[in-house]
């Protein structure tokens, strides 16, 4: 049957792999490059994830069929792998993501690793970095810079949606914080967010955690502003002090958009990634 | 969404494969979960079609686990333009079911030698899986069917379907269809809709013409809705104009259950826990294991 889409040309193997007893989930999609980096992604979490998987799926395609293999996986307690979304904690996305970089730099002709972080999941391919030595470029997608902010904003949504109910809520940054140590979980919009997470992840800051990287980088943001946001500003800065070489993609929202739909993750995004892989390559 | 995995769920997923199919916009992707082989097979194919494939705080996937641990087998996947199937991503509307993908879905797995069904969706993906039930009705025994739109939209407002909690429009709309004359209802609906249509409320024809198939099977249906979800007021014309005329013994494979507390936002556990006990009215034999 022919495939309408640009993306049938590319092979794939999808997998559900053993991992410390858990099952993960994991794609490959091969590339036509005999040797060079590997691209793996490092999604973000809860519906989150859910919500850019599709992107995630497009852009590896995409690069794939430009000659680059790709590698994508679910983190346990998310999508097809096994695992208690509610028991999850930042260590363990960063295991899974560093079983599956040490997966992909094994396959046939890897030399290095790039990351692509997805909104959370930059915080992720962040530490990555951290821990590993073979990464050599590293794109951002809408990066999430610190969890705690992250945290206060979606439950800041769940609470202007509850007094739109005619039900008070706690608002105050240090009522919402105190919320995240003590209860089990908090309902934001459309997910949970649950204590082992959010406790676990609570301090993490971006700019710090990539404080030692200093090779090249894709910065790309959706605003309908068309600045940089001060985080991304702040860390390009950072990162061009530390001699990098820093490309920054400003994409334009569509008027009406809520700056979250999975289609806005896929066109323009794989588009701006591709070029910067090209130069990397 | 908590819910913790046990050796035999564990064991489901070790067991699950990759699965791929053809239809009409390319190749669809899912993952097939194989019964347990130390329960009784039921065959029983549980099909679950997804935007993505664990959509809804991942229900499909603890669903198919659990219910394989029982004798079921399941077939999650994505629909076209969505997950890892091929196609372009569209944004997903009422009047375009994906019934065609859900019914190559079962036709896929007929071929594997499956010969009954159950069909469980959410949505749109509800939506869709209705549509495709009147190309099995003999095979498929089972919709669970939660929170589908079911109205032409050109017969409603704006309103009815873009707003979360409408407050006292609930009220007015409750006020209009507890009116019986179609003048009434076309008052009532003139009064909540943004943009007032000129039609009286319209139930969309294929999902009329499923409903007819449905009625003329043996299949069983549920219809899960939250009270205070405008898409149940759109339902309510369902139950007054198809499902109050039918006959008893018809109206008897027809149920439909409504959560007092819940909006269109279905949590993952609510729609997982309630599926699987679905489901388990389906097994040849319904004392627990």
């Amino acid at each position: 049957m022919p495939e309408p889409t640009p993306f049938w040309s590319v092979r794939e193997c999808r997998q559900l792999v053993d991992l410390d007893g858990a099952v993960l989930y994991r794609v490959v999609r091969e590339g036509s490059r005999s040797d060079g980096p590997i691209v793996v992604f490092f999604n973000s979490f809860g519906a989150d994830h859910e919500a850019k998987w599709r992107a995630e799926v497009a852009a590896g395609r995409h690069f794939a069929e430009k000659g680059f293999t790709t590698v994508s996986y679910h983190p346990r307690g998310h999508g097809d792998s096994s695992g208690n979304f509610a028991e999850l904690t930042f260590e363990d996305m960063v295991a899974d993501g560093l079983a599956v970089a040490d997966f992909a730099a094994t396959l046939p002709g890897a030399s290095g690793i790039i990351a692509v972080g997805i909104r959370f999941g930059a915080l992720i391919a962040a530490e990555i970095i951290r821990r590993r030595g073979d990464v050599v470029g590293l794109a951002l997608w809408e990066p999430i810079h610190r969890p705690r902010d992250y945290f206060l904003e979606l439950m800041r949504h769940q609470a202007i949606a509850e007094m739109a109910r005619g039900r008070k809520t706690a608002s105050s940054e240090s009522e919402l914080i105190e919320r995240l140590s003590v209860e089990a979980s908090i309902a934001v919009p459309g997910q949970e967010l649950y204590r082992s997470l959010t406790t676990s992840a609570l301090e993490l800051d971006l700019r710090a955690m990539l404080e030692a990287w200093s090779g090249p980088t894709l910065l790309a943001q959706f605003r309908r502003r068309k600045e940089l946001s001060r985080d991304n500003t702040s860390l390009a800065k950072a990162m061009k002090g530390r001699g990098a070489s820093v490309t920054l993609e400003v994409l334009q929202e569509p008027e009406g958009s809520t700056g979250n739909e999975a289609w806005l993750f896929t066109d323009s995004l794989a588009a701006s990634t591709k070029i910067w892989l090209d130069e990397l390559a | 969404m908590n819910w913790p995995e046990t050796s035999s769920t564990l064991a489901r997923a070790r067991a699950e494969e990759p699965f791929e199919f053809a239809a009409r916009d390319g190749i669809l992707r899912g993952i097939f979960t194989p019964p347990a082989p130390e329960s009784r097979d039921e065959g029983i194919c549980i099909v679950f079609p997804g935007h993505p494939r664990f959509g809804v705080q991942r229900f499909p996937v603890l669903a198919a686990r659990q219910l394989a641990a029982e004798g079921f087998s399941a077939l999650r996947f994505d629909l076209h333009g969505h997950g890892e199937s091929s196609g372009a991503t569209a944004i997903a509307t009422r009047e375009e079911p994906y019934g065609d993908d859900v019914r190559c879905a079962v036709d896929a797995m007929w071929a594997r030698g499956h010969r009954q069904f159950l069909l469980v969706g959410y949505c749109f993906d509800a939506l869709s899986a209705f549509s495709a039930f009147g190309d099995h009705p003999e095979s498929i025994r089972g919709l669970l069917i939660a929170a589908p739109p079911v109205l032409e939209r050109s017969s409603i407002g704006k309103s009815v379907t873009q707003s979360d909690n409408p407050g006292g429009l609930l009220q007015r709309v409750r006020t209009a269809l507890g009116r019986r004359s179609e003048g009434d209802a076309r008052e009532g609906y003139a009064s909540f809709a943004t943009e007032v249509s000129t039609q009286l409320p319209k139930i969309a024809e294929r999902f009329a013409a499923g409903f007819d198939e449905l009625v003329r099977s043996s299949a069983q249906a549920l219809f899960l809705y939250g009270k205070n979800d405008p898409l149940y007021l759109e339902f309510q014309v369902v139950e007054r104009q198809l499902l109050e005329p039918l006959a008893p013994e018809d109206k008897a494979r027809i149920t439909v259950e409504v959560s007092p507390e819940l909006t269109h936002a279905w949590e993952g556990r609510r729609l997982l826990e309630r599926t699987i006990a679905w489901a388990r009215g389906f097994r040849s034999s319904k004392q627990p294991r």
